[in-house]
């Protein structure tokens, strides 16, 4: 290749500066993903630096074709042995973020430098399936800035200059700030588009499905948010937040599970009304977080729920079709007192027990029952052996197992948490023939002022039992009557508990209130932007496009996001002057112009006194264009002059006139 | 403004008893007049030059001299000269014929380029210098030179730095048959001078002038000049292009000239009509083309106006 030869751009070798400013922008990207990626990755990352500094010290080869194939070989081998299910996200990102970073090895030119900067662009949005909270947003604008950094890098002529690339990148990144807003207003949230599957992630927290206390060692305790809740208007009590969510009713023996699961959602009732409203009434706006599971969150008791592709079943839930894998909002109603109907009211399943196991229990709760006399007397009976026997609350329970699990918790060990207590209950109900369920949910929450809302937190799960007394499912919880003196619990355990209301703990072992309301502020600010970014309302985005649009189909929102956003960029550009505005022609040159098409042009040396003469000779019964054109010639050349509009369309009638009996005398 | 267009009408009324059928060129040298620039009438001998500019001496009322330029004519001979005064016992400055309103420089290319240029620096001046005096002409000061074609012999043609410094160059060329069989007949032309009288007083003028400087010329004609003068300055088109005094005067005589038509705007046919006189003679053409030609072409081929 001699000097003079000239090389297109797109071959040019890669300056130095380019090559670590994209391995700079390599290492942000990798760095981000590395939560979520085996550990194995960082081999290949030191790796793909390893080559770039032998690039950067004047190897200028490509690798043999041994070791790129042996790499990618090694790098699929590994994703596979990773355990990644076939075709979850992960293997997918997996394979990208591979090819993301071996690609390292050949990249010596332009042309793979851009390439590799477009693949580190599809990586940020890909981020965004993992992480979509604020944290995860300022991360995103700082990768997409050094990915354009690093674009400029590898485009730049020779010299790369830092401070000017950042500045071009900043503006660039505010020039796409009209595209995402209307993006954000104006586009509907597909489901195919806008919900990737993550099942695993999802089902890592929260309650699941079914209940099994027996077989629970220790209870996790996580400080994930569950949902948030705002009312509009009045909030009820402290003590009556009892959010439930899943409602148990089919006992084995060991496990409760809902009568409705999710194994078969197609077989579940349709057009189920929810209990009728007879006390006060709450509105609230819950916002949940992606929790794998079906059911949404209610306060007792659920009148009324709004929502997309919701489903209410008979046993007081709302479930929707598919697992709730993304943020989700609805609006509900409850009210503190409902009147049942016969679908909602209990059934026979609620009182189903299996035929054999726990023979001492049942034979301890009939005998009891005998005593009380009635169905209230005996739920207070039940409850005072709670609260006067040594029963404990916690969260290491020993296994109750088998088919006498709950005679061994009730009248053995007596130590156990909000489910084992639920679960007794509800069985020693049934046993006497009332009729009881469990519900499953959460108890209590945090008031974040600053947001005005209620913070839900995964640790607040509870369980309690429902029975069905005078024609009425009342909420009974066996746990809260546990002495306070036998719950154990250690002080972490308490420290994560602890609420700003009821700091005293917390306050007593010296932690400062300052770090509790850190932490109040960042779920107030997760919750905005969950409010203001993840549930902006996208049915009334859905409603203006429908409006505007007609049906939805997926193809016409990609046109028409495309034709919105165009729209935006053409009037950014108009307005920043990157796109000359096309000139109206004013008058008098409209209408000589016009004059112009109707007559044939002007000769080049023509002016517009020859030229009226001419046309005047041409035409002699257009009379009214000689003075059209002195009017305009007029116009043009002399300042003092102003246009006469009127006058002006006056001729011009006139001059229509005259055309049309020219052309009706030819 | 009206006043000076009727003048005008009449001037060339009057003037066309003097030499008949050519109201352009006469009128053209009205519009150097009033421009305060000189006029270079190139013709052959005998087409009614001298007649011309004597009868607008008179029309215009100015006071009028000729000079015949011959090959052995002094600078002297011009300005005038310093002649002892025997009774006064000194030198007294005898005027020569430069001392007036209206000179004729009749067949000035004849005359030495020293002769040619003492009656230049009057023109420039509207001074001349006497024994490093100098002396000042009289107001208005309005020079037509005549020149014989120059390919005739005997002539030594004009430099164009000289060239430069008339106004216009203006041809008459031969009557138009009617009018010359008119002429033949005795019905027009050739009346006594005498009988002319006066039209304009001498302080009309300057107010003209003055009147001139309210003309106005709108964008759209600056920028058509600015082409005209452009395409003289492109190499291709011409060996020499319009100077800067070249196209100030072209923006002057196209006020002059929309100023006798009665208008107090320029259009783009004061300056299409007042182009060829003002620009021939100080563009020079690529070979085997005549400035004329080539004056014609620029304006049939530079856009009148443009669209903004």
């Amino acid at each position: 290749m001699t000097e003079s030869e000239y090389i297109p751009p797109y071959r040019r070798v890669l300056s130095q500066a380019a090559i670590r400013t994209l391995l700079v922008a390599q290492f942000f990207m990798f760095l981000v993903f590395v939560p979520y990626m085996p550990n194995w990755f960082v081999l290949v990352f030191v790796f793909a630096v390893f080559w770039r500094w032998r690039v950067i010290h004047g190897q200028l080869k490509k690798p043999p074709v041994w070791l790129v194939l042996s790499m990618i070989v090694a790098g699929i081998a590994g994703i596979v042995a990773s355990g990644f299910s076939r075709y979850s996200l992960d293997t997918a990102v997996a394979f990208c973020l591979l090819g993301y970073l071996l690609k390292s090895l050949e990249v010596l030119r332009r042309r793979d430098g851009i390439f590799q900067v477009y693949l580190g662009f599809f990586l940020s949005g890909v981020y965004l399936l993992y992480r979509f909270d604020p944290l995860g947003a300022l991360l995103l604008v700082f990768l997409v800035l050094s990915n354009l950094l690093a674009l400029q890098a590898v485009t730049s002529e020779g010299h790369f200059r830092l401070r000017y690339a950042l500045k071009q990148s900043t503006v660039l990144m505010i020039g796409a700030v009209p595209i995402m807003v209307a993006g954000y207003l104006f586009f509907p949230r597909l489901p195919p588009l806008w919900n990737i599957p993550n099942d695993e992630r999802g089902a890592q927290t929260g309650m699941s499905d079914e209940m099994r206390p027996g077989s629970v060692a220790e209870l996790a305790q996580s400080n994930e948010p569950a949902f948030r809740v705002s009312f509009n208007g009045e909030r009820p009590p402290r003590d009556q937040w009892y959010w439930r969510g899943n409602t148990m009713s089919v006992f084995d023996g060991e496990t409760w599970r809902a009568r409705y699961t999710a194994r078969n959602p197609f077989a579940w009732p349709r057009n189920i009304d929810l209990p009728v409203a007879e006390g006060s009434r709450y509105d609230y706006t819950v916002i949940q977080e992606k929790s794998g599971q079906r059911w949404m969150y209610f306060l007792d008791w659920p009148v009324q729920i709004d929502g997309a592709d919701r489903r209410i079943l008979p046993d007081a839930r709302a479930a929707q079709i598919r697992p709730i894998n993304n943020v989700y909002r609805y609006q509900a109603v409850s009210s503190d007192r409902v009147s049942w109907s016969e679908e909602t009211g209990a059934q026979r399943l609620d009182l189903a027990l299996p035929q054999t196991g726990n023979e001492a229990l049942r034979a301890w709760a009939n005998e009891r029952y005998q005593e009380a006399g009635s169905d209230w007397a005996f739920v207070e009976r039940l409850l005072t052996e709670i609260r006067e026997q040594d029963f404990y609350y916690t969260l290491r329970p020993p296994l109750y197992r088998g088919e006498d699990s709950i005679e061994a918790f009730w009248l053995g060990e007596r130590r156990g948490f909000c489910e084992h207590y639920a679960s007794a209950m509800a069985f020693m109900l049934r046993a006497v023939g009332i009729p009881s369920r469990i519900v499953g949910g959460y108890l209590g929450g945090t008031y974040v002022p600053g947001g005005d809302y209620i913070q839900v937190r995964q640790r607040e799960a509870h369980a309690w039992v429902e029975v069905w007394i005078d024609s009425e499912w009342h909420r009974v919880d066996p746990t809260a009557v546990v002495s306070p003196n036998r719950i154990e619990m250690n002080l972490d355990e308490l420290f994560m508990g602890s609420q700003p209301e009821e700091l005293s703990v917390g306050a007593r072992l010296g932690r400062a209130t300052l770090v509790n309301q850190m932490i109040m502020y960042w779920d107030n600010l997760n919750y905005q932007w969950q409010v203001l970014v993840l549930d902006y309302d996208n049915n009334q985005a859905i409603g203006w496009f429908t409006s505007a649009f007609g049906e939805f189909s997926p193809l016409k929102a990609v046109l028409a996001l495309l034709s919105v956003m165009g729209g935006l960029s053409l009037a950014f550009g108009l307005w920043l002057g990157l796109i000359p505005i096309p000139k109206v022609q004013k008058e008098p040159y409209r209408s000589l112009n016009k004059i112009e098409r109707l007559y044939g042009g002007r000769g080049q040396g023509e002016t517009l006194h020859q030229y009226a003469q001419r046309l005047a000779g041409q035409y002699p019964h257009h009379q009214a264009l000689g003075p059209l054109l002195q009017q305009i010639e007029q116009c043009i050349y002399d300042p003092e002059t102003d246009l006469d509009r009127y006058e002006l369309r006056h001729l011009w009638q006139t001059l229509q006139q005259e055309r049309k009996q020219d052309s009706s005398l030819v | 403004m009206s006043h000076l267009s009727t003048l005008t009408d009449r001037l060339l009324e009057q003037a066309s008893q003097v030499v008949a059928g050519k109201p352009e060129q006469i009128r053209l040298i009205w519009v150097s007049l009033l421009c305060g620039g000189h006029v270079l009438l190139e013709d052959l001998p005998g087409v009614g030059k001298t007649t011309l500019a004597q009868g607008l001496g008179r029309l215009m009322g100015l006071e009028y001299q000729r000079i015949q330029f011959t090959a052995d004519l002094l600078p002297s001979d011009v300005i005038g000269a310093q002649i002892f005064d025997r009774e006064k016992q000194a030198f007294r400055f005898h005027q020569g014929p430069v001392f007036t309103q209206l000179l004729l420089a009749d067949e000035l290319n004849r005359a030495t380029p020293k002769a040619q240029s003492a009656l230049l620096e009057a023109m420039e001046e509207g001074q001349v210098s006497v024994d490093g005096d100098a002396l000042k002409l009289p107001q208005p000061f309005f020079v037509i030179a005549t020149q014989n074609p120059q390919s005739q012999s005997g002539t030594y043609p004009l430099p164009e730095s000289q060239l430069d410094r008339f106004f216009m160059r203006i041809s008459l060329g031969y009557p138009e048959e009617a009018i010359e069989k008119q002429l033949l007949l005795g019905h027009v032309g050739r009346i006594n001078l005498d009988q002319l009288s006066p039209l304009v007083k001498p302080d009309q003028l300057s107010e003209f002038r003055l009147a001139l400087k309210d003309v106005s010329i709108s964008d759209a004609i600056l920028d058509y000049i600015m082409r005209l003068v452009q395409k003289t300055r492109d190499s291709s088109v011409c060996a020499l292009g319009l100077s800067p005094r070249a196209s100030q005067s072209l923006a002057n005589a196209a006020r002059a000239y929309a100023l006798t038509s009665g208008r107090d705007y320029v259009t783009p046919d004061d300056v299409q009509e007042v182009f060829a006189p003002v620009a021939a003679h100080r563009i020079k053409a690529h070979r085997s083309l005549s400035a004329d030609t080539l004056v014609r072409q620029i304006l049939d081929t530079v856009d009148v106006l443009r669209m903004p």
